[in-house]
């Protein structure tokens, strides 16, 4: 089965049993609180850490989060979060 | 986040300083590895702190050398170090565990001794009673029981109704005395406790001394106790026979007219002093000459201010007294200021200040029959004076045991013919 029809047949099992479809597509789940925090589960990993950029692989490519005095509050394999003055948070394919 | 720095204080962590090119690659491979990071702050461009867990520090090294990383430790955290800086300062736990052994065995001797709610008992006798059941500075406060102090405070003191004794360093006593009731089988006269005019008289018992008009004064007998027999006819001119003289208690209602001045006075123009709401607070030792500031400036800033000055001693033992003092300090910042007032206002506060006397002298529910003004005037501009005189109407009598000697017509032994009146 090629690779496109696949997920095209995942995307419609997650859609008709209503399953969670960051659980069943490996999508990341993106949680803003304000602009004090970003929780990011389902990460592959950090590609860049500075106090203004905090950039994330996922699965869909690139998390990149924009503010000022980012810090990584904790860094677990399932989830990464993000303190500090939040301005943006952008999806790059 | 609360439950996971308690068990990174528990386990003991480490701040370490990760400088390198690519410290994301250092923190992917902690990632894939498991070794948890936290709290990852980046300083400045090169270095980053990182937070980790001291057992984890060995697989770290590793994982920085293949990130090309060194690794430095800012800090080491949590419970195992400190136990381990600990062990090598035992005098210094050792004073701690003093210090709180000391403070708590100091704790446990009654220090001072307090007693409150005394009215005629005095309260030196109640100490010296307490001191006697046990209670008294300088002993283990475990050997006082409060309760049998107070039952032999109750027992021991006559005039005691009630007391409660709170056994603690600064013990205090507390007292509720009897009230004595009244005698009412000896002989006695109504006597006035105030100046007045009686308004009603209402005999029960006794003679009565005054009749309803009259002017009496404090201590006149207005009911009298010794009843004389019925005045024989004028013809037969015998004096009256001793024996027949009865002495009862008086009783009656006696409700007289009473008179209550008071007397204020204000100035048009004055210097008032008014607080500014600034304060400060000194607290100092004073030991012998010298004084040792804990708190506050060293002088009062201020140019005019009001003290409050409050000293604790240490309790004197043996003749052992202490030279030391601590010495609390409250100043108050306050500011003059010169007050213009006109007549009226002027009037207003002079009146204000002889309502205020009359409200403490008068007393309580007593209805006020009349009240009226009188500006009295003296020449002086400056001063506006008035004079509040209100009129009530109280019961002013009150029983006083019999003083034969004032008694007109009693024996020359009036003791002794009292006595055996009364025993009769």
């Amino acid at each position: 089965m090629p690779r496109e029809s696949k997920k095209r047949l995942e995307y419609l099992l997650a859609h008709y049993l209503e399953l969670p479809k960051d659980l069943v597509l490996d999508l990341p789940r993106v949680t803003i609180i304000g602009d004090m925090q970003v929780f990011v589960e389902n990460h592959r990993g950090i590609i860049e850490y500075t106090p203004e950029r905090v950039r994330v692989s996922t699965s869909l490519g690139e998390l990149r989060i924009e503010g000022a005095g980012l810090a990584l509050r904790n860094i677990f394999p399932e989830e990464i979060g993000v303190d500090g003055k939040i301005r943006a948070v952008a999806l790059l394919e | 986040m609360v439950l996971r720095s308690f068990w990174a204080y528990m386990l003991g962590y480490l701040v370490l300083a990760v400088r390198g090119e690519h410290p994301e690659r250092f923190i992917n491979l902690a990632l894939t590895r498991g070794v948890l990071l936290w709290d990852l702050v980046r300083v400045d461009s090169e270095v980053l702190l990182v937070k980790v867990y001291a057992r984890s520090f060995r697989s770290l090294r590793h994982i920085a050398r293949r990130a090309r990383c060194r690794l430095g430790i800012r800090a080491k955290r949590g419970l195992p170090f400190l136990i381990h800086r600990l062990r090598r300062r035992r005098m210094l736990v050792g004073g701690g565990v003093l210090f709180c052994l000391l403070v708590y065995f100091l704790c446990s001797f009654v220090w001072t001794v307090n007693v409150v709610g005394t009215r005629r008992v005095s309260p030196a006798l109640v100490k010296r009673m307490a001191a006697a059941a046990g209670l008294r500075p300088g002993v283990l406060r475990y050997q006082v029981s409060g309760r049998d102090v107070a039952d032999y405070l109750m027992q021991q003191i006559p005039g005691v109704a009630f007391a409660e004794v709170d056994v603690r360093a600064r013990s205090r006593i507390k007292i509720v005395e009897r009230v004595v009731p009244k005698r009412e089988n000896t002989p006695c006269d109504i006597i006035a406790n105030k100046d007045g005019m009686i308004e009603n008289l209402l005999v029960l018992s006794g003679t009565p001394r005054v009749k309803e008009g009259d002017i009496v004064k404090r201590g006149d007998v207005v009911i009298s106790g010794i009843i004389r027999p019925p005045v024989p006819e004028a013809k037969r001119g015998d004096a009256p026979q001793p024996s027949a003289i009865r002495y009862v208690a008086a009783k009656g209602i006696v409700r007289a007219r009473i008179w209550y001045r008071c007397y204020g006075e204000a100035f048009r123009s004055e210097l008032e002093e008014l607080k500014t709401g600034r304060a400060t607070k000194i607290i100092c030792i004073k030991m012998d000459q010298k004084e040792i500031i804990i708190k506050g400036p060293r002088e009062i800033p201020y140019r005019f201010y009001k003290l409050r000055v409050r000293r604790l001693k240490i309790p004197e033992w043996r003749d052992i007294t202490f030279p030391v003092e601590f010495v609390t300090i409250e100043a108050e910042e306050i500011r003059r200021v010169r007050v213009h007032r006109s007549d009226d206002e002027a009037l207003r506060l002079a009146t204000q200040q002889a309502c205020r006397k009359m409200a403490q002298r008068l007393p309580a529910g007593v209805p006020v029959v009349r009240r009226y003004l009188k500006l009295v005037n003296d020449g002086d501009a400056n001063l506006v004076r008035v004079v509040l005189t209100v009129e009530t109407v109280e019961d002013i009598g009150i029983s006083r045991k019999l003083q034969p000697k004032q008694g007109r017509g009693v024996s020359d032994q009036p003791e002794q013919t009292l006595e055996g009146l009364t025993g009769g």
